[in-house]
Formats: C-alpha cells, structure tokens, sequence
C-alpha cells in the first residue's frame, strides 16, 4: 500500500514538474514548503526515536553500523566506477567522448 | 541546512522522549506519512522540472548513464559486504545503501516501511556517506579520478556536494556529477521501497 503511494506522489510530483514547471517564485515557495515538511518529518522521526527507550540505548552501536555501511557503499562505488569506466571495458578514450561531445 | 536537519532530528528526539504523551506518538506515524506524501511530490516536481539536466542528458546519450549505473552497482555491492558482516538481511542493508546519501528522504521511506530502527540506520549511514564524501572529493580527484571523486557523493552530486566536487574537478565533472546526482536522486524513492519489497 505504502509502496503504492510513494511511487504515485512522485508520479505525480514529476508530470507536474515536466509539464508545469514552476517559475522563479513558485520554486522559491516550493523549496520553502519541501524544507517544512522535510523539518517536520525529520523531527517526528526523532521523537518517535526519542520515545523509544531501547533503540535510544542501541544508538551508539547503530551509529557504528552505520559508519561500517557508509564506508562500504562509498568505496564500493569509488572501486566500481574506478575500475569499471577509468580503467576498465569503458575507458578513458570512451569516456573522454563523452566530454568531447559535451564541449 | 545541516544544522536544520540535525537541530530537528535532536528536538524531536527531547520532545518524543521528555515531553509527548503516548497518544502523541501513537499519531507520528499519520503525520510522518503525510508529511513524506507532500515532499514526494514536492521532490518529484523539482526532479521533473530539471529540464536542463535531463536534456543534457539526452544529448550526451547514454553513455554518461554508465557513471550512475556504475555507482549503483558498486554501492549495492559494498553494502552487500558490510551488511554480511554486519548480519543486516539483505533487502535492509542494500534498500540503506540506496539512499545513495540522500539521509532525510531515505531515512524516512524506511521508517515509514520498516520501522524506526532501520530508518535511523539509513539516516544515519547516508548522513555518514555525506561527511566522507566532503573529505574523500578532494583526495581522489587528485590521486585517482576524476570521475571516482564523483562516485563518492552518490545523490549528493547534484546539490550539496556539487560545489566541492566543481572545484576539486573541471566544469566537464561538474556537469556529469550534476546528471549523476539528479538519476541517482530519482532512483532513491524508487529503489528503497522496491529493494525493501524484495
């Protein structure tokens, strides 16, 4: 059901962006509002964290399972795009088209 | 913008733990739900309005799409790995890697679909993936790449690790880092819940 509705908002979202894209004050209301409503979901996510004793207890071993995630996300991109586009099948010469292209 | 976020998350955590009764929070879940529908298409409406990059993109063709591509690839690989070590299931440690450094929307897609103990998790992992890129952009777009210090920043590309990345680089990666985050961007609330699905 949820799956549903965030795929339908942003479905939404986006036709709305393509074909009515706002203009310089409507963006500036819409970045107000996305800042609003991002403050208010992230301070309830908070106090539905703060009032839960035992994930409070638990947060210095989330933090640490989260630097172990990062860490492992961010080289393996570095590791991916390193060997698989500036050395690898795609290499430079390829990729240096895309830049000759662009230029 | 970062003291926004965290000054909101730490608020509402001394509210939740100090001052809301428990029929408030029963009721988090309503306005985090509501609140998350309205930025969905908030984010959707500035993705789609992106014209610029997206003609871009279709003029440099598909090719500058292998940089995202290979930046899912690797980071879905990578928190495959830390996830086996860390005992995380699968679908929850590569749906925290999807959020590509995209703390706040990711974190609460999970919270909202898996509880708030994944969500804090995912904040806090794309909050760490954020930091390291600010440190990492500048030693790899000297020693290794060009394009290897864009793979860092995974969603941030597009904005707030944009600037950092345009001055470690030149203007041809700034632009490919801007594609880069605005696909991967589009990606997050459409890989998170799909990956969690799983």
């Amino acid at each position: 059901m949820y799956y549903i509705l965030i795929f339908l908002c942003l479905g939404i979202g986006i036709l709305i962006g393509y074909f009515r894209p706002p203009g310089v004050q409507a963006n500036r209301w819409l970045h107000r509002g996305l800042l609003v409503t991002l403050i208010v979901m992230l301070a309830a996510m908070g106090a539905e964290l703060g009032a839960s004793p035992q994930i409070l207890n638990q947060m210095g071993q989330i933090g640490g399972k989260a630097v172990i995630l990062a860490f492992f996300a961010t080289v393996g991109s570095v590791v991916a795009v390193y060997l698989g586009l500036e050395r690898g099948l795609w290499n430079k010469k390829r990729m240096g088209k895309v830049e000759e292209e662009h230029q | 913008m970062s003291i926004i976020v965290l000054l909101a998350v730490v608020v509402g955590g001394l509210l939740g733990a100090l001052l809301l009764p428990p029929e408030a929070v029963a009721n988090l879940d309503k306005i985090i739900e509501t609140a998350l529908c309205l930025m969905l298409v908030g984010v959707g409406i500035d993705l789609g309005s992106q014209r610029e990059a997206w003609r871009r993109l279709a003029k440099m063709g598909f090719k500058i799409l292998l940089v995202p591509l290979f930046v899912v690839l690797g980071t879905l690989g990578g928190v495959i790995i830390a996830g086996w070590l860390l005992q995380l299931p699968l679908k929850e440690a590569t749906a925290i890697g999807a959020g590509f450094g995209w703390y706040s929307l990711s974190g609460v897609i999970l919270t909202k679909l898996h509880g708030v103990e994944t969500g804090a998790l995912a904040f806090l992992t794309n909050v760490a993936r954020e930091l390291l890129t600010f440190i990492l952009v500048p030693v790899l777009a000297a020693r290794l790449g060009k394009l290897s210090a864009v793979a860092t920043g995974g969603a941030t590309t597009m904005d707030s690790t944009l600037p950092l990345i345009a001055r470690c680089t030149d203007s041809h990666t700034a632009v490919i880092a801007l594609i880069n985050g605005v696909v991967l961007s589009s990606l997050v609330p459409i890989l998170v819940p799909l990956l969690m699905s799983l």
